[in-house]
Formats: C-alpha cells, structure tokens, sequence
C-alpha cells in the first residue's frame, strides 16, 4: 500500500509547488472576492491592485529610501539593545553583586510594554531618529538581557572546572568558555528580539516621521489608500521575515556546533 | 616511597548536609586507586575536593599539575575535537600546540576526527578525546569521575581495555570513581568502598599486569566482587 507520505514532499519539485499553490490558491480567492464585489473593493482592494500600489511605490524610488530608512532605524537600535543586554546580562548572570543591585530595577521595567513608552520618548528626544533608534533599543534590550542573564547564570559548572584545570587565564576563560557556553542563549534573546525591532520600529515611525515604511502606512491612511497600506504591511512582513531568515543562516553558518547534541 | 596525594581528615559539608566525613588517604606515584561505592555515598565528592573544586575542611597535598576526565559535558562543545586538546597547551608555542595534538589524536585513534565537532562524535569517541584532553598537558595525576557511566555495556568495556593500554606506558597516577565493581577489579591496584560518606574497607586487587580481557571472567573476580558488595551491603 503506499502511504500517504510518499505521495507529498517526494522530490523538490514536487516541495516546491506544495509550498507555492496555497499562495496562489490564497491570492486568487482574494482576487476574486474582491472584483466579485463579495466584499467591498475598495476596503479590500484585490492583490492586483496592491501590486499596482507597489509598483507605484517603487517607480519614484520612495520603497528602496523608505526599506532602508526602517532598516537602518532598526539596526542600528537592534544593536545598540542587543549589545547592552548581552553585556549585562553576563555580568548579571555571574555575578552576585551586580544582580542584586541592577535585577530589580530591569525587573521592574522589563513588563512595561515597550510601545507605551513612545509618547514619553517623543516628548524628551522629539521625533527625529535618535528618539526611534532609543525606543527600538529599549525594547530589544529586555529579551536579550534575560537570555542571557538566565544562560549566564546557569553554565555547566563543569565547563567551568575544566576550564580552570586547563587554563590559567581568566581573560581566555571568559572568552572561550564563558561567552561560548552563554552563546545558545544570547542567540535565542536575539532572535526573538527581531519581531519586536520590527514592532517598535513600524510603531516608532506611525508615531511621527518622514520616511520608513510605518510612516508610509501611517500616510497612506490618511489619504485612504487602502491598496499602498496592505502593499505597505506586506513589505513591512516580508523585511521582518527577510531578516529572521537572514540571522537563522548566519548563526547556522557561523555556529555549526550549535545543533541539538546527540551526547550531552 | 613517598605519597603523590595525602588527605588528611577530610570532611565536605553543603550547607546542613555532611557529605564527606573524616576521610584519611594516602595514594602513591602510579597507582591506579579505583572508589565505589552506591549513588550519593560520597565518591564524587570525594575527588572534587581533590581537585579544589569545592571547599573542605581538613588537608589535602596533591600535585599541582593533575587533569580531570567527567562524565557529561566532558567537551567544550562548540570547540572541535583538535581545539578541546589544544585547549590545556597554551603554554607552549603554536608548532609545540599542534605537534602535541597531533600526537593525542594518533594516541587515541582518531587524527582523522580533529575538525569535527564533539556533537558529531559517539560516546565512546567523545571520552576518548575528553582523555587525550586531560593527558595532553602531561599531568602527573588523573582524575577520572564515571567517565564510561553513560556508555552501553559493550562500549564500557573496549573503553576500559584501551584506558588499560594507554595507561600502561605512562607513569600516571590515576583515581577513578566508578559504581560498577567489576570495571573497579579489572583496572584497580587498590579498591576503596565508600558508604555513608566514610572509606569502609580497602581492597588490593590480586592480577597482574598487563591485564587482558580474560581477568573479566576469573573466579577472583567474582570473589573480589562478592567481598565488596559484602562491605557496601554490611556497613
């Protein structure tokens, strides 16, 4: 008998369509609904027209400046967050006395949605970049930190041991022991980190500014372009999936160790 | 002769807890000095005092240089197999590093693993290299805690007769906690049992050396292994 199994995923092919037809299945029922008037068009523009709206976009050269202005946004405040949180949360995580001097104040401020702190961030810094670049890096630090605080604080003490017998620098010990052993977890603080770089930084620009992608959703509402919103949200989407993508390959690359183990 | 590691009344205690108490040894320069004892008696206790890993109180003397072999997590992971070695040598210079690496990997079979990563190894692989890790510094003393425990039957037992063949050309002085009594009898010159956080009875084991395979099914063994588990049972 042949098992269902073997008939889907049977060459790439075959993975490949099985991949791509519940898009195109997606994106026709959409069409179709749409100039079917099922439901009103011009609130539910079908995808053709959102196309149109991209095109559009991208003829005046606005999507390229407007992609790079919310990337450059978010990368630099992704680094800015993720660099402190991991530097913190190693010296949290290792030692007594800075935790119990810095824990309770990052506790406290760690389940603050990070979005509510906009408002107060245009009134102190305005609503130039350095005020976007600070709430993105606010946001990311929280995530980063705690990983790394509860990696850092829960090495193997064997690591450690060895490290010691072996080694008697302590400057290699942390380089090569330490910041390794901790790395799984500063890896997963950052990629859970880029979803909300992604939502601060769209946040950060409906708030108030003149390029970025979230501030292309935010005028396009009010001028009602239904059709560049959605073409907007699509490419917001995609960025964010571009980079989650970009960053699982780059670990994958650079840490080939960091797979599930087989032996411990 | 005079003795490479003397403990001299070694208590350990974790909190409330007295986990080692008032323990006297003495082992001397290439004795092979296996400790048994059940789950939670002591024995790994025991040699991370040694080691200093924990505090005590009472006295121990060993030699500075010693290399240490565990159970789990015995490899830095995210190093290869090459770089694990290569760790403990950061005295020498870089053709000494890679000289000396080269030589651990042909000792222990496995040159051609040197790039790969500890996750991509067997069991049995990984300890092999945690060894060559522990012995390529060259130390005089080892320390060895259940490192074949989580290995099967089968593997154990090859790893048990090449630790006896690599043993056999250096002048190492090896203590090796184990709770499997047979694998104790056919490594050991001497056989300490452990119970309830005291050394209970000491054992000279009878073969000699080299050992092969065969010791595994002589009557002595059996005895031995009666005796032993007579001392652990009747404590």
């Amino acid at each position: 008998m042949i098992a269902i199994s073997d008939l889907i995923l049977t060459n790439r092919y075959t993975k490949w369509f099985q991949t791509v037809l519940p898009v195109i299945v997606f994106l026709s029922l959409w069409e179709i609904v749409s100039r079917l008037e099922i439901v009103n068009p011009r609130l539910f523009p079908p995808p053709s027209l959102v196309w149109n709206a991209l095109l559009e976009w991208a003829e005046k050269g606005e999507l390229w400046r407007d992609i790079k202005a919310s990337y450059w946004r978010m990368l630099i405040g992704y680094f800015i967050g993720g660099s402190l949180g991991i530097v913190v949360g190693i010296l949290t995580g290792r030692s007594r006395l800075i935790n119990l001097s810095l824990s309770p104040i990052i506790q406290v401020l760690r389940p603050m949605p990070p979005v509510a702190i906009i408002p107060l961030v245009i009134v102190w810094l305005g609503i130039g970049d350095i005020a976007k670049i600070f709430s993105i890096s606010f946001a990311v630090f929280f995530p980063v930190w705690i990983n790394t605080h509860l990696g850092a604080s829960s090495v193997a003490s064997i690591h450690l041991w060895s490290a010691k017998i072996l080694c008697p620098s302590k400057i290699r010990i942390i380089f090569n022991v330490l910041i390794p052993a901790v790395l799984p977890s500063i890896v997963a603080g950052l990629r859970t980190s880029i979803a909300i770089a992604f939502i601060m930084v769209y946040v950060a620009e409906i708030a108030g500014a003149s390029s970025g992608i979230g501030y292309q959703i935010s005028v396009s509402h009010l001028a009602y372009r239904i059709d560049k919103m959605v073409a907007a949200l699509f490419v917001l989407a995609f960025a964010g999936a571009l980079a989650d993508f970009l960053f699982a390959r780059l670990i994958q690359a650079t840490f080939p160790w960091m797979q599930a183990d087989r032996n411990h | 002769m005079t003795p490479i590691i003397v403990v001299k009344n070694l208590s350990v205690q974790f909190g409330n807890f007295l986990a080692l108490d008032d323990i006297n040894f003495k082992c001397y320069p290439g004795e092979f000095v296996s400790i048994v004892g059940k789950s939670g008696a002591g024995k790994s206790t025991f040699l991370n005092a040694i080691a200093g890993f924990i505090p005590y109180k009472g006295q121990i003397e060993r030699p500075r240089n010693f290399g240490y072999v565990f159970q789990n997590y015995a490899l830095f992971p995210w190093m290869t197999v090459a770089k694990n070695i290569e760790f403990g040598l950061s005295h020498l210079d870089k053709e000494a590093r890679r000289k000396r690496v080269e030589e651990m990997l042909h000792k222990i079979g496995m040159l051609e693993f040197a790039k790969r990563y500890p996750n991509q190894l067997s069991g049995g692989q990984v300890q092999r290299v945690a060894l060559a890790r522990a012995l390529a510094p060259d130390p005089q003393v080892l320390l060895m805690d259940e490192p074949y425990g989580a290995l099967d039957h089968h593997t154990r037992e090859r790893m048990q007769d090449w630790l006896l063949s690599i043993w056999q050309y250096t002048t190492k002085t090896i203590l090796f906690v184990t709770h499997y009594i047979e694998e104790a009898i056919f490594l050991s010159d001497r056989i300490i049992v452990v119970d309830q956080k005291k050394f209970v009875a000491e054992v000279k084991v009878p073969f000699t050396r080299p050992r092969d395979s065969e010791v595994r099914f002589a009557n002595e063994l059996l005895t031995l292994k009666h005796q032993i588990l007579d001392f652990m049972e009747n404590n």
